[in-house]
C-alpha cells in the first residue's frame, strides 16, 4: 500500500511531502534539498536536466532552459500573461492550436509535458527516499487557476506516471497544514509571498468544505524583487564610496549577491548585519574592500514600498469576500519572504490578528497537500489519537525533592522505571509518595497516592536496590510498583485518572511552575547541596571511625574540623557557603586518602577505598538522578522511620 | 489525566488489533532504524555546514594573497596558513572542485556567465573558475562557479 505524495508545484520552486506517523514529512530531493527548482533543460547532448542541475547550466543554455512554466500551463496563446512572457523570456514560446508550446532543443513541448518532467523527478526522488513505488499524488494549484489550468496540471501528473487523486488550492493546503479545516464556521486569510509571486486568499471553512471566497495578488512581485533592492543598494553605495561599479565584475557581483542574501536572512533576527568582503576589487591605489553595516531599518526602508504594495490586493480580496478584517479569525503566512519582520508587522497590523507562521513557510503548502493525501488514503482516520500526560509524574526523594519518572507531554500508554535506594543505614522500609506536577519540591505538587514497601533486609544506606515502576495506560490509569531486588518483596498502588488534577488546575499548576521557576531552582539546589553535604559528613565520620588510627594526628584533626564546619554551615541553606565547606572537606579527605595509599605501600585495602570514596561520594550524590539498572541511583526514598 | 474517546467507528475484531499492534511495533522499529540513519546523516550535515562557514574565510585569505604586492617571507607564512586550511579540508573528506579547462558539468559546476567563441572545440569548456566548488564524498556541498564558452551565433 504505497503512499499518496503531496506536491507543491510552484512557479520557482517545488516541494513534496508524505504523511508519516500521522504527521507531514517533507521529502528531500536526491541532491538533499527540501525544495527543487521548477526548471527543466535539455543539454546539447540531448540529456534532460531537471531541478538544481538545470538551474546551474541556465546561463550557458538559456534557449533550452525552461523556467516558470507554471505561468503558461493551461493558458491560451492570446492570454496577456503569455504575450508578456514571450517578450521577456529567453526560451521560445509558440502557438499550438489555441494553446501554447515551448521549444526545447528544436522540439515542441506542451507546458504539461514540461511540468511532467518536474513531477517525474519529484516522483523518482520520493521513491528513492521512501523505498516505495509512488503512483498517486495530490497537487496544489493557485486558487485563481481556471478549469483548463487545473486539468492541464492533472494531465501533467498523468504524463509523469502519477494518478492525481485531487487538485487542491494552495491556500486551502496551507489551512490544512495548520489543521484549520477543523475550524468550522471560521474565515481564514492566507498571505503568500513567494519567490516571484504574491497571492492573498480568503477562505471560508464550513462543515464539509474549505471554500475560497476571494483571491487576489500580484503575479510579478516576490522575494527576488526584495533581494534586488538590497543588491542594488550595496553596489550603489560602494560606487559612491569607491568609484567602482561592482556589477561589472563577475566574481564581485557573485560575492555581493551572496552577501546580500546572507544579510537579508540575518536581519530577520538581528538589528544590524555587517557585510565583510575583503579584496572585492582592485584599483590603481591598491585593493578595495567591501565592508558595510546594513541595519534592519535600512533594509526596511529599501523594501517598504514593496511590502505596502502587497496590502492593496489584501484590501481587494477582503472587499470581494464581503468580509471585514475583524471577521477573519486566522491569518496564515506562506512563502520564505514572510520571515521578514517588516512583512509580519504589516500583515499583522492590516488584519489586526496574531499570525500563524509556526509551520515552515516554504513547506507549508506541500505539508498541506500531504495532509489531504493522508485523508484520501484513510491514514488520518485510522490513526489512533493518542493522549499525552499533561503533567509530570514522579516520587518524593531525599530532602523533599520531587523526582520525575514520566515527564509531561509523554505519549501514553508508557512505562518507566528507575532504581532508588535508602537514605539511612538499616532502613527496612521505603515510602513511595506518588506526585503529579512540575514543581521541584514535593510539597508543591499534588499527591496522587502513597504506599509503603517493607520487609527489606537491613543494609547500609545507599546499598539496597528498589526498582520503582510507573505504568500509565491509555485510559490514564497509573500503576506504581516498588520491588526490592534483594528480597523480591513488592508492593503497588493503582491510581485512577480522576485522582489527578482537573483541566483548570493543570493550567494553574503549569503557570505557577513558570512563575516560581527561579526560586524553585534555588530551593532544589539548596536541597541537593545539603544532601551532598550530609553524605560526605557521613562517609567522612565513618572514615575517621574506621581508619582514624591510620591517619597522622594533624590530618585527623584537620578532617574533624572540616567535618564540624560543614555540619554547621549546611543547616544554614547558604548554597555558596556549603559548597565551599564541602570543597574544603573534600580536599582534606583526598589529601589524607592519597597519604594513606602511599603509606600502605601498594596494598589496596578497604580503608583506602573508603578514603577516596569519602571525597567522591559527595560528588556522586550531587549528580542528577540517572536511570542505571546496575547502580543504586542517588535518590533516596524518604522514609519516616529513618528520621 | 484527561481522557479522550477513540475515534474508530466500527467494532474491531481481535485479529484487527493484533494487526494494528504488529504494524505499530514494526513502525517503531523502523523508526529506530531510520533515526539511527538520520543521526548519522545529520552529523555529516552539521559537519559540512560548519566547514562551509569556514570556506569564505579561507577563500578571502587566498584572494588576499593574490593581491599581495610583495613576495616575501611574510607572504610565504600566509600561504602556509592557507595550506593549513586546505589540509583541514582534506582531513575532513572535502575535495576541492576546480575544473579549469574541463568540460562544464552541471552536477558539479554552476555557470554564472558565458563567453562566446567561434572555436567549436572550446564550446562547453570552462573558461575561468570564479569560485572553487567543494564536495564531500559524492555530495556536492557547493558547486564551483564558472564561466563557460558558448558558440558564437
Amino acid at each position: 500500500m504505497s503512499k499518496i505524495l503531496g506536491i507543491d508545484l510552484g512557479t520557482t520552486n517545488s516541494a513534496m511531502a508524505i504523511i508519516e506517523g500521522g504527521q507531514p514529512k517533507i521529502l528531500e530531493s536526491k541532491e538533499g534539498n527540501r525544495t527543487t527548482p521548477s526548471i527543466v533543460a535539455i543539454s546539447k547532448t540531448g540529456e534532460r536536466l531537471v531541478g538544481q542541475i538545470a538551474k546551474r547550466q541556465a546561463v550557458t543554455n538559456p534557449e533550452n532552459t525552461i523556467f516558470a512554466v507554471k505561468r503558461l500551463i493551461g493558458r491560451k496563446f492570446s492570454d496577456e500573461e503569455v504575450q508578456r512572457d514571450i517578450k521577456t523570456y529567453p526560451y521560445k514560446i509558440v502557438q499550438s492550436g489555441e494553446g501554447v508550446k515551448v521549444v526545447l532543443n528544436n522540439k515542441e513541448h506542451s507546458p504539461e509535458e514540461v511540468s511532467a518532467m518536474i513531477l517525474g523527478k519529484m516522483k523518482a526522488d520520493a521513491e528513492a527516499k521512501t523505498g516505495e513505488k509512488i503512483t498517486e499524488a495530490v497537487i496544489t494549484v493557485p486558487a485563481y487557476f481556471s478549469d483548463a489550468q487545473r486539468q492541464a496540471t492533472k494531465d501533467a501528473g498523468k504524463i509523469a506516471g502519477l494518478e492525481v487523486k485531487r487538485i487542491i488550492n494552495e491556500p486551502t493546503a496551507a489551512a490544512l497544514a495548520y489543521g484549520f479545516d477543523k475550524k468550522k464556521g471560521q474565515q481564514v486569510a492566507v498571505y503568500d509571498l513567494g519567490g516571484g509571486t504574491f497571492d492573498v486568499s480568503v477562505l471560508d471553512i464550513s462543515e464539509d468544505t474549505v471554500e475560497v471566497k476571494a483571491t487576489n495578488g500580484d503575479t510579478h512581485l516576490g522575494g527576488e524583487d526584495f533581494d534586488k533592492r538590497l543588491i542594488d543598494y550595496i553596489i550603489a553605495e560602494f560606487n559612491k564610496d569607491q568609484g567602482i561599479d561592482l556589477s561589472k565584475d563577475t566574481l564581485a557581483l557573485q560575492r555581493v549577491k551572496e552577501a546580500a542574501e546572507k544579510a537579508k536572512i540575518e536581519l530577520s533576527t538581528t538589528a544590524e548585519s555587517e557585510i565583510n568582503q575583503p579584496f572585492i576589487a582592485t584599483s590603481d591605489d591598491g585593493p578595495k574592500h567591501l565592508v558595510m553595516k546594513i541595519t534592519r531599518a535600512k533594509l526596511e526602508e529599501l523594501v517598504m514600498d514593496l511590502v505596502e504594495k502587497t496590502l492593496e490586493p489584501c484590501k481587494k480580496a477582503l472587499k470581494d469576500s464581503g468580509l471585514k478584517t475583524s471577521e477573519i479569525e486566522e491569518v496564515i503566512l506562506v512563502g520564505g519572504m514572510t520571515r521578514m519582520p517588516l512583512v509580519q508587522k504589516k500583515v499583522e497590523e492590516f488584519f489586526g490578528k496574531k499570525l500563524n507562521s509556526s509551520v515552515n513557510p516554504d513547506e507549508v503548502v506541500a505539508a498541506g497537500a500531504s495532509v489531504q493525501a493522508g485523508v484520501l488514503q484513510g491514514d488520518v482516520k485510522d490513526v489512533l489519537l493518542l493522549d499525552v500526560t499533561p503533567l509530570t509524574l514522579g516520587i518524593e526523594t531525599l530532602g523533599g525533592v520531587s523526582t520525575p519518572l514520566i515527564e509531561r507531554n509523554t505519549t501514553i500508554p508508557t512505562s518507566k522505571s528507575q532504581i532508588f535506594s535508602t537514605a539511612a543505614d538499616n532502613q527496612t522500609s521505603v515510602e513511595i509518595h506518588v506526585l503529579q506536577g512540575e514543581r521541584p519540591m514535593a510539597s508543591d505538587n499534588k499527591t496522587l497516592g502513597r504506599f509503603i514497601l517493607d520487609g527489606m533486609p537491613p543494609a547500609p544506606r545507599g546499598i539496597p536496590q528498589v526498582e520503582v515502576s510507573f505504568d500509565l495506560d491509555a485510559n490514564g490509569i497509573l500503576n506504581v510498583k516498588a520491588v526490592d531486588k534483594a528480597s523480591g518483596k513488592e508492593q503497588h498502588i493503582t491510581i485512577t485518572a480522576s485522582s489527578g488534577l482537573k483541566e483548570e488546575e493543570i493550567e494553574k499548576m503549569k503557570k505557577e511552575a513558570e512563575e516560581h521557576a527561579e526560586e524553585d531552582k534555588q530551593k532544589k539546589e539548596q536541597i541537593e547541596i545539603k544532601n551532598q553535604a550530609d553524605a560526605v559528613v557521613f562517609s567522612s565520620e565513618k572514615l575517621i571511625q574506621e581508619s582514624g588510627d591510620k591517619m597522622k594526628e594533624e590530618n585527623k584533626k584537620e578532617l574533624e574540623e572540616k567535618v564540624e564546619a560543614l555540619k554547621k554551615v549546611k543547616e544554614n541553606n547558604d548554597i555558596e557557603a556549603t559548597k565551599k565547606a564541602l570543597e574544603d572537606l573534600n580536599q582534606v579527605a583526598q589529601k589524607i586518602g592519597t597519604a594513606m595509599y602511599q603509606s600502605a605501600q601498594g596494598g589496596a585495602t578497604s580503608t583506602d577505598a573508603t578514603a577516596s570514596q569519602a571525597g567522591q561520594a559527595g560528588d556522586k550524590k550531587a549528580e542528577e538522578l540517572k536511570k542505571d539498572s546496575d547502580q543504586p541511583v542517588e535518590g533516596e526514598i524518604v522514609d519516616d522511620e529513618g528520621k | 489525566m484527561s481522557q479522550k474517546k477513540d475515534k474508530t467507528e466500527k467494532k474491531k475484531k481481535p485479529e484487527d488489533y493484533k494487526n494494528l499492534y504488529t504494524r505499530a511495533l514494526a513502525d517503531y522499529q523502523n523508526l529506530q532504524k531510520e533515526t539511527a540513519k538520520e543521526k548519522e546523516e545529520f552529523a555529516r550535515y552539521v559537519k559540512s555546514n560548519m566547514i562551509m562557514e569556514f570556506i569564505p574565510i579561507y577563500e578571502n585569505l587566498k584572494i588576499a594573497v593574490e593581491h599581495s604586492e610583495y613576495d616575501n617571507q611574510w607572504l610565504k607564512g600566509v600561504e602556509y596558513v592557507i595550506k593549513q586550511f586546505e589540509d583541514m579540508l582534506a582531513n575532513n573528506g572535502v575535495q576541492i572542485i576546480s575544473p579549469v579547462g574541463e568540460d562544464f558539468n552541471p552536477t558539479e559546476h554552476e555557470a554564472v556567465e558565458k563567453v562566446e567563441t567561434e572555436d567549436k572545440k572550446q564550446v562547453d569548456k570552462i573558461v575561468k573558475v570564479i569560485k572553487q566548488g567543494y564536495k564531500m564524498g559524492d555530495k556536492v556541498i557547493q558547486p564551483a562557479k564558472v564561466i563557460v564558452y558558448s558558440l558564437k551565433k
